[in-house]
């Protein structure tokens, strides 16, 4: 499938903004729920793009960027399982999971980038201490457009090299489906790996028993027909009450202790 | 605490810092993390407050120049706080303490509500409405978005407005805060695993000529529905957390691992 020179510009228009929102703006046009609608618009296949999108975001929650950790880059990964899906018609999963190599190509990017960028902190430094504001927002917007330029520039490649690939693709899937099957498998249980990675930072002792309750009621309303769809909504408010009444136990416990004994002999 | 007449910041100035709170990560790099966007969304405000005093303002940019990372969310209360101790002169020392001392119970408050909370619930709601091909999942996603980064300009005010009160609070409450937003957490990450079938076996066993056994329906499935998704989960959980495994790994090795199976048709 060939996309023509609007459409390849397009591209690289939106990976330039999103390439930047994925740290700073809005941070949230580069999830690949929105940027997998976009780049389907602009190749001519919203209805794909919004499937593969929504299947990219659900693999990608758990792989985040927390506490400066690069999670494997979910801008490139969903470009290319985008363009994927719409050059050569594989199925949404299994181009999800054939953009997993560029994720993670896209993550050590942003790595490279990002240790490249550390000398340029004594050359702020010097601009701190003459004062110089105009240098400091100059260094910060210049290192944003850099970081936009390189997301664009990027894309375009895997825009122009995943179109070309497109017919070897839709060749190789036809022969060995067990490839496509077991990228489509891998694909839907990498989100498993994302689930664990935010397990490892969020679970403590104590949390054991509502993290087994949660996939409990998730599991029965799963089951009941009719309310399936509803069932992660249902499971967030039981989630509420229970995290409300954590918090305001807590702070009564709080309270009370800071009451019995004069309060400020503890801290932080 | 100063009197009203040091005040040299409107309520425009305040509404600019909000605003340039959203460039915080552009200069991002390991070296100091945020410090460079940090300081730049300051800077328009620091120089109204410092005027002509370049030793004053060298001085507060330096400061600022430190390593910092925070929640990009909730960095502009921060930003709002510090900001109304550098208009009433405050001590350097003081101003700087705070600043180290908020930083990181802001990032966790924020990581938890935002990442660990808002995100799965949202992103699992409207992946879902996307992938039966509704344009509403894309737009309630950015629209939520929106909203929390409309937030921004509250922070900021709020923060501006308590000033040296909010400290106390929030090294207090933020502990307790980011743990009730855990558990919410927690309860969603666990509905999350039972919300989608994504482990199906194709086994079938065939026990002799009148009866075979589907390995998904006839086994797994009776112990209880989503047994393989919840396993699955707690084996990553345990290579990552006991055996340090990195996440790259763990996602290339279940790539492999589905291949083969597909091959031998088992998945």
């Amino acid at each position: 499938m060939e996309f023509n020179a609007i459409q390849i510009l397009l591209v690289g228009v939106w990976a330039f903004i999103v390439g930047i929102d994925q740290f700073d703006l809005l941070e949230s046009l580069w999830q690949p729920i929105v940027t997998g609608a976009v780049i389907g618009a602009i190749l001519g296949d919203l209805k794909t793009g919004l499937l593969v999108g929504g299947t990219y975001q659900l693999m990608t929650i758990g792989n985040m960027p927390v506490g400066g950790a690069q999670p494997p880059n979910a801008i490139i990964g969903g470009v290319m399982a985008t363009v994927f899906a719409i050059a050569s018609g594989l199925e949404a999963t299994a181009a999800v999971g054939l953009a997993v190599p560029f994720a993670l190509f896209g993550q050590y990017m942003n790595t490279l980038l990002f240790t490249v960028m550390s000398p340029l902190m004594s050359k702020a430094d010097k601009m701190a201490e003459a004062g110089d504001t105009k240098g400091i927002v100059r260094m910060n917007y210049l290192a944003m457009g850099a970081l936009g330029l390189l997301y664009a520039i990027v894309c375009i490649g895997g825009l122009m090299g995943g179109s070309a690939l497109g017919n070897t693709l839709q060749g190789i899937a036809d022969k060995y489906g067990w490839i496509m099957n077991g990228l489509d498998a891998g694909g839907k249980m990498m989100r498993f790996v994302g689930f664990a990675i935010l397990l490892r930072i969020m679970l403590s002792n104590e949390l054991w028993g509502i993290y087994f309750a949660g996939f409990a009621l998730a599991t029965i309303i799963g089951y009941i027909p009719g309310l399936s769809g509803s069932a992660l909504l249902l499971v967030a408010f039981v989630g509420i009450a229970i995290a409300l009444n954590d918090f305001q136990t807590r702070v009564a416990l709080k309270q009370n202790a800071g009451s019995g004994n004069g309060g400020d002999e503890d801290g932080i | 605490m100063a009197s009203n007449e040091n005040k040299v910041l409107t309520k425009k100035d305040i509404n600019k810092l909000a605003f340039n709170s959203m460039f915080l990560q552009a200069g991002f790099n390991y070296e100091r993390m945020q410090s460079c966007g940090f300081l730049a969304a300051q800077l328009p405000a620091l120089k109204k407050i410092y005027k002509d005093d370049k030793e004053g303002l060298s001085a507060a940019m330096t400061d600022n120049l430190e390593f910092i990372n925070t929640h990009p969310n909730l960095v502009g209360f921060l930003m709002g706080l510090l900001i109304s101790m550098e208009e009433s002169h405050e001590d350097r020392g003081i101003i700087k303490g705070l600043k180290v001392a908020l930083f990181a119970p802001l990032a966790g408050i924020g990581d938890a509500i935002f990442w660990f909370t808002l995100l799965p619930i949202v992103a699992g709601i409207c992946s879902s409405m996307a992938m039966e091909g509704s344009v509403l999942g894309p737009i309630v996603f950015f629209l939520v978005y929106l909203a929390i980064y409309i937030m921004r300009w509250f922070w900021t005010h709020l923060g501006y407005n308590l000033g040296v009160k909010a400290v106390a609070q929030i090294t207090d409450l933020s502990e307790v805060l980011a743990k009730a937003a855990t558990v919410l957490g927690c309860t969603v990450i666990g509905g999350l695993i039972a919300s989608y079938v994504s482990i199906n076996v194709q086994t079938e066993i065939v026990v002799n000529e009148a009866k075979t056994v589907a390995l998904q329906a006839d086994f797994f499935d009776m112990i209880f529905p989503n047994i393989l998704s919840i396993g699955y989960v707690f084996l990553m959980y345990y290579f990552l957390k006991k055996k340090k495994v990195s996440p790259v790994v763990l996602i290339l090795a279940t790539f492999v691992l589905s291949i083969v199976l597909s091959f031998f048709g088992i998945l």
